[in-house]
């Protein structure tokens, strides 16, 4: 085996351990946790043994614990971890799309501990959007939509897409599953029209986290776009610190990332908005 | 005697051809060659010695005595090592 494989693999059975003990701080805070990605997909998608590294744990939590979910993890010093109370793409209202997908959890197991997942339906959905999120240019989330392509059946599928309807999500499914040749037949095949554009409008800001306000014209309803506003302008401290590693100096060093923040994703707003009207 | 993987207490992922584990409680990561790698999934499902032994014994074309002493080598050094525990065979 290459060595950069090796120490690849290693990496990721670690941060499998750390995932494991962050959904275990976060139950005792009675907080739910879903795992995305990372040993979910690894399994699911890779048993052939092919590798798929990762660098971080990825977990999804009900938007009403994300602040308090930050500071467990903050707490017990696991790093890196990104929290997210919203998959990219779904635009139905984050509350409403959590017990959705809360309900669709099932148990895997991780580093020892059950966790909770999502069930192979959604992590479909989950797979395809994040294929469409970073678009055609990005061969791991690629690779992972040909591969849940190759392994769940049709039915799966046409449920998938039911879900993905259901989270406001048909946008960044459809033209997920548009950028997989085996995605585009599929389409067809269940009836949904194969999209022209075939990913998010990227925005050019090199800060991640106000990227994400090209998502605005996907939220349905007043109430999803102000809760993103609200995540892309003014984040819990606890996501400031975990991506501004300046900001876990001090309460001077968080209100300047605070102001750096929210100064990127108010002077992006404008270019959002025209878009988002020009694209209605 | 048959043996399982100490699921609460080893991570593992196949890569390549091979296994990488890391158990938990050391912190320590070991490796399993090709041969081994072939055997530890089968193990992972609950498969018993003489399964492993099958599945050794086709892979490799060898003679199934050979093959089950090999198979009782791999089970005896991952016990050592702690990564599998014995347990007692099902009834029936």
């Amino acid at each position: 085996m290459a060595d950069r494989a090796l120490v690849a693999t290693a990496h990721a059975l670690a941060l499998d351990r750390t995932a494991a003990q962050v959904v275990a701080a976060l139950r005792a805070a009675g907080i739910d946790a879903l795992v995305l990605k990372g040993p979910i997909l690894a399994r699911w998608l890779y048993a052939d043994g092919t590798p798929r590294p990762y660098d971080d744990v990825d977990l999804l939590v009900a938007p009403r614990h994300l602040g308090a979910a930050y500071r467990v993890v903050e707490r017990i010093g696991a790093d890196p971890v990104d929290l997210d109370d919203a998959l990219n793409g779904a635009g139905l209202e984050p509350a409403c799309a959590w017990r959705l997908l809360r309900e669709r959890a099932v148990v895997e197991h991780v580093a020892g501990q059950g966790v909770l997942a999502l069930d192979p339906v959604a992590r479909a959905v989950h797979v395809a959007l994040h294929a469409w999120w970073h678009g055609p240019a990005a061969p791991k989330p690629l690779e992972d939509l040909r591969r849940a392509l190759g392994l769940l059946p049709e039915d799966g599928w046409r449920e998938a897409a039911l879900l993905a309807d259901r989270l406001r999500a048909a946008t960044g499914f459809d033209g997920g599953l548009a950028l997989d040749p085996a995605g585009r037949e599929l389409l067809e095949r269940l009836g949904r029209p194969v999209p022209r554009e075939r990913r998010a409008t990227p925005l050019a800001e090199a800060d991640p986290g106000v990227r994400r306000l090209a998502e605005l014209r996907l939220r349905h309803g007043v109430r999803a776009r102000l809760h993103l506003l609200r995540r892309v302008i003014v984040p819990v401290p606890g996501e400031m610190r975990a991506h501004y590693p300046g900001a876990r100096r001090g309460r001077a060093q968080l209100a300047a990332a605070y102001a750096l923040r929210s100064g990127r994703a108010l002077a992006a707003l404008p270019g959002v908005v025209l878009r988002s009207r020009g694209s209605a | 005697v048959q043996y399982r993987i100490r699921d609460d207490d080893v991570e593992w992922r196949r890569i390549g051809g091979e296994v990488v584990i890391l158990d938990l409680r050391s912190s320590r990561y070991f490796t399993v060659n090709e041969t081994g790698a072939r055997l530890w999934p089968l193990l992972a499902a609950g498969a018993d010695a003489d399964r492993l032994t099958d599945e050794l014994a086709a892979a490799f074309a060898l003679d199934r005595t050979v093959a089950a002493r090999d198979v009782e080598a791999f089970l005896g050094e991952l016990s050592e090592r702690g990564l599998v525990a014995a347990v007692a065979p099902a009834d029936g």
